[in-house]
């Protein structure tokens, strides 16, 4: 008996509409955070490269993730 | 915002040890990793999923609001990071806590109250990387002021020490 062949089935159908939430979900998050950061970084003083570092790879490494969850969605309905 | 006089400058700033960051920030790559981990056992047994759509679009979906997530955490623990520093002018010594995001202690202490500066390297890791604390005692009946997991204590022992012999000799 061949058991690798066997494979179980989980019909499990997820609406893309909860990804789509997720998404607006993820988005309000970032923007809550990238808020609290600006204050943060701005008025209690981080000063010169190391603001400018960490904001540019704040908010590139954010919209590269969120850019790619909408692709992903996107992805998902396609099929 | 610290704010300072007009004849004020910064001698030197103490942060905690880089050490203490990699580790937090290592907790969160670990927990980055826990879909990927999850996804390669999930293909390695014989089942399979359908979930109305395009399986590998929702995984990558879901890791990217995961992802997310990690990211920010590991902004708010450097954001922590930074922002708990003891700065030293040439005329008092400034200790800010920053405890989570929403809770911020400044102290502010005359470098010509400083009685005492102690510092204290215990542990098997903290003498390999070389972090500590530093105890700085004040005259009267003031608190003590100290900073801990600190990188190179006693070498900041001795600038603080010698910020103290210029203050006085003015």
């Amino acid at each position: 008996m061949d058991i690798l062949a066997e494979k179980t089935l989980f019909n499990f159908p997820i609406p893309s509409e909860i990804f789509w939430i997720m998404l607006a979900a993820g988005i309000i998050f970032f923007f809550t955070f990238a808020w609290i950061f600006h204050h943060h970084w701005n008025y209690y003083g981080i000063e010169g490269n190391s603001k400018v570092f960490a904001k540019s790879l704040f908010w590139i490494g954010s919209i590269f993730l969120i850019f790619t969850m909408a692709l992903a969605i996107t992805a998902f309905e396609t099929l | 915002m610290i704010t300072f006089d007009k004849d004020e400058h910064i001698v030197f700033e103490v942060r905690k040890h880089w050490f203490l960051i990699a580790s937090e920030l290592s907790i969160v790559a670990i927990f980055a990793m826990v879909p990927l981990l999850v996804f390669a056992i999930l293909s390695a047994i014989p089942v399979e999923f359908d979930l109305g759509g395009n399986i590998f679009g929702g995984f990558v979906a879901f890791y990217a609001i995961w992802l997310l997530v990690c990211w920010v955490a590991g902004f708010i623990f450097w954001t922590n990071y930074f922002l708990d520093v003891w700065v030293i002018t040439n005329k008092k010594l400034v200790d800010v806590e920053q405890r989570g995001l929403f809770k911020r202690q400044i102290s502010v202490l005359e470098l010509d109250k400083i009685q005492d500066v102690t510092s204290d390297v215990s542990g098997f890791v903290a003498t390999f990387m070389d972090f500590g604390k530093i105890h700085v005692q004040t005259a009267g009946a003031q608190r003590e002021f100290y900073i801990s997991d600190i990188e190179n204590p006693n070498e900041v022992r001795q600038k603080l020490h010698s910020a103290l012999i210029r203050n006085r000799a003015l």
